[in-house]
Formats: C-alpha cells, sequence, structure tokens
C-alpha cells in the first residue's frame, strides 16, 4: 500500500476527509497507519476509528491486524480505558502467549493501574495502586531476564520512576536511564529524556551535557541546538549560547521565535555594562 | 492577604494544563494589589508561559521583557504566579514552582516596597474528577 509514503502533515487532510465519511474504511485505514509510522499520539482518533475498523474491515487489515490491536490498547490507556485496553490484550495473549512484546503491554496495563484513582475508601485505592506498580515492575524484570537488551522494558521502568513525581523518583530514572544509555549511547531520543530529567531536578550543568550529545547525535536538527543555547544561556554562559541560537537560526530561519529571541537576549547581556535580560 | 480572581483567569490556568497533560505548566497572573487594612490582590488575567523545561531561563526572561510592556499597557500588574504539576498526585509546588514563584516575589517587591504575590496551584486530582464527571454523561464516539 502507498501509506508507507504518508508523512505526518497529511493527517490533517485525513481527518477532514475522515469527518466527512466517517464509515470509509481505507480513510480510516491509512489514518491508523499514518498514526503507527510517525508515532502520532491521537488516542481520540484511534479509539474513534479502531474498534470500527476491526469490526468491519477485518478483511482488508490482513496481518496488520496485530498492530491495529496494539495500538487500540495504548490509546485505551491513554485514555484510561482500562477495559478496552484488557480486552486487546487478551486477544493479544491468547494470539501470541510467549510473546515478551505482549508481555511488555500487559505491563503497560499495570502501570495504568497504578495511578491512585479517587475512591471512597483511599486505603484500598493507595494499596491496588502500590500492588500494580510492583506488578509492573516484576513483569518488566521477566522480560530484562529473557532479553537483558530489551530497550523497551528498559525505557518503561525510567517512565515509571519519573511519573512518581519525586525528587528520589526522578534520581532513580537518571540511574536506571544510565544503564540503558550504556548499551544503547547512540539513542538520541534517550538523551533527550536524560536532559528532561535533569532540568526536572533543576542540574542545569548535567542538562547541558546530555544536550550536548543530543547536538552531536542530530547535528542538523535546529531544535537541538535551540535546547542546547537555552542551557547555556540559563548556566550564564551568554556568548556560548549566543553561537549555538545562531546556528539554530541558521538552520530553521523561518520559524524560530524562539532562537530570534534568545539571540537578542544573549546580545543584550553581553554588552559591556549591562545586565542580563 | 485576600486574593479575588476573575472567571476568565481562573478558567485560563485550568485549560493550559489541560493542553499539555503530560507537562508542567506555569504563567503568571497579572492584576491589581491595593494595600488598606490588609493587603487585596485582585487577578484579572492569567498569563501562560511554559509547558516545557520551565527550568530555563531565557523564555521566561523574554516573557517578563513582553510582561512589562503590556502591564503598562493595560495598567495592570504581576500580582502572582499559576503552576500545574505533571502527574496527578503531586498537590504541593514543586522545587521549580517555589523557585520561580520567590523569583516573581522579588522582582515584584523591587518596584513596589509593600507588593503582595499569590501562587496559584491547579488541583490535578479535582481536575481529573471534574473531567470524568462530565465525561460521564457523553460517550467518545460521538
Amino acid at each position: 500500500m502507498a501509506d508507507q509514503n504518508l508523512v505526518p502533515s497529511d493527517l490533517v487532510e485525513l481527518e477532514a476527509a475522515f469527518r466527512k465519511s466517517p464509515t470509509d474504511l481505507s480513510i480510516q485505514q491509512k489514518i491508523l497507519s499514518l498514526l503507527r509510522l510517525h508515532r502520532i499520539r491521537r488516542p481520540d482518533l484511534v479509539m474513534k476509528i479502531g474498534p470500527y475498523l476491526l469490526k468491519k474491515g477485518r478483511g482488508r487489515l490482513g496481518n496488520s491486524v496485530y498492530d491495529v490491536r496494539e495500538q487500540i490498547l495504548i490509546a485505551a490507556l491513554d485514555l484510561h480505558r482500562l477495559g478496552d485496553a484488557q480486552q486487546e490484550l487478551k486477544w493479544l495473549q491468547e494470539n501470541f502467549p510467549k510473546s515478551l512484546r505482549v508481555k511488555g503491554l500487559e505491563a503497560m496495563i499495570h502501570e495504568a493501574r497504578a495511578v491512585p484513582h479517587h475512591t471512597s475508601n483511599t486505603d484500598t485505592a493507595a494499596q491496588n495502586a502500590e500492588n500494580s506498580y510492583r506488578k509492573a515492575l516484576e513483569l518488566y524484570a521477566e522480560i530484562l531476564n529473557e532479553d537483558p537488551c530489551n530497550g523497551f522494558a528498559m525505557k518503561r521502568k525510567v517512565c515509571m520512576l519519573r511519573s512518581k513525581g519525586t525528587q528520589e523518583g526522578t534520581n532513580e530514572a537518571v540511574r536506571a536511564l544510565n544503564e540503558y544509555l550504556v548499551l544503547f549511547p547512540t539513542d538520541v531520543e534517550a538523551w533527550r529524556e536524560m536532559a528532561d530529567l535533569y532540568l526536572e531536578l533543576q542540574q542545569v550543568e548535567l542538562a547541558r551535557f546530555a544536550l550536548e550529545e543530543v547536538v552531536m547525535l542530530s547535528p542538523i536538527n535546529y531544535a537541538s541546538h535551540l535546547k542546547l543555547a537555552e542551557a547555556l544561556y540559563t548556566l550564564g554562559d551568554f556568548s556560548t549560547a549566543r553561537r549555538y541560537y545562531s546556528q539554530s537560526l541558521e538552520l530553521n530561519p523561518d520559524h524560530n521565535a524562539r532562537a530570534a529571541y534568545g539571540l537578542v537576549l544573549c546580545a543584550t547581556a553581553l554588552q559591556p555594562g549591562r545586565g542580563g535580560g | 492577604a485576600e486574593v479575588k480572581i476573575s472567571q476568565e483567569a481562573y478558567l485560563k490556568p485550568l485549560l493550559h494544563a489541560l493542553k499539555y497533560p503530560a507537562s508542567a505548566v506555569n504563567g503568571v497572573l497579572l492584576g491589581k494589589c491595593t494595600k488598606k487594612d490588609s493587603a487585596s490582590i485582585q487577578v484579572e488575567e492569567a498569563i501562560p508561559l511554559l509547558h516545557a523545561h520551565l527550568s530555563l531561563s531565557p523564555m521566561m526572561d523574554a516573557a517578563f521583557c513582553v510582561l512589562d510592556e503590556y502591564c503598562q499597557r493595560k495598567g495592570l500588574s504581576i500580582v502572582g504566579y499559576y503552576h500545574a504539576n505533571p502527574t496527578i498526585d503531586q498537590p504541593a509546588p514543586s522545587p521549580i514552582a517555589k523557585r520561580l514563584a520567590d523569583r516573581i516575589y522579588d522582582t515584584v517587591r523591587e518596584s513596589d516596597k509593600n507588593g503582595e504575590v499569590c501562587m496559584l496551584i491547579v488541583d490535578n486530582s479535582e481536575l481529573e474528577q471534574l473531567a470524568q464527571a462530565l465525561n460521564a454523561s457523553r460517550s467518545l464516539d460521538e
């Protein structure tokens, strides 16, 4: 299918077409393919289209029915529709009983259950949340036991620790992410996450180190230079920040207001006799 | 001190938080501060600022430059800071929130020795309950 040629900007057109003819299976299939291909997070669309497509379009899906079920599972988790997620999991487990990928999805459902939800009895809720949290970690440990280089499980652990929302949680996430980066040092997204974690801990110096790795790994991405420039500015290194802002503007001169602002701020800060900002 | 807030200034931080459910968001509150017997803050506007990397300073600096001019034009002053945490079970202001709120306090005190500021923290848990209550009455497939 020509679905491999879809680009993220096609989504606007496709969504409009979907609204006009909501039962057109080919449009539905294209939308889901695009979302999967470019990892776009639109749980609302997936939950509108997915179940319908599964019911009416089983034939045209062929082997991609497995991907669609996984897609629905994850979208359901995003919307906290745990029943729907569980349903898809059951089907996937029946068809792929030994799959580590499916086990990872099972763990994700436990992760979603680990969010304490307001019920009348907060003690039970907290206990259930705690149990689910532990169960999720257990499953990821099982996956890593079978496959010590399973990037998915390692990254989910980082996410779980980060979503605790505490300083120690985020510190643990940094440690877990470091373990991952030892195995996958060229994963630019992981370095970006590392920078985010350090920034959350307000350790801008360490974030800068991570952002330098990001720039090394994605040197023609204007956003990488931009972020590094912001970290340098925060650290007070206005002259180096200015260089990275300039580089960012060279890479993207048209839709880069942020770098333009940054350049002005740096230039002002570097003027003799003037303070910052 | 007593704080009064306009409807729009109340809603904007909530909408900002809802737009970026996975991030912390923040912004400033503008209005007027009067001191008769005790301080009274009237919040008239909420200006959304950041939804990523709240601890990086350049965009905050730029925002304050633009805000200065906006406040002068509208006859308002900075009277507070709002913040929404990224996770549902964090009712307290994060260290970053406290730092930025302190910074705003210092800035306000520089120009007005008696100035007061307030901090508004979005209660994510309450917001979630509200969203659930609304959702219960309509399904997603509409």
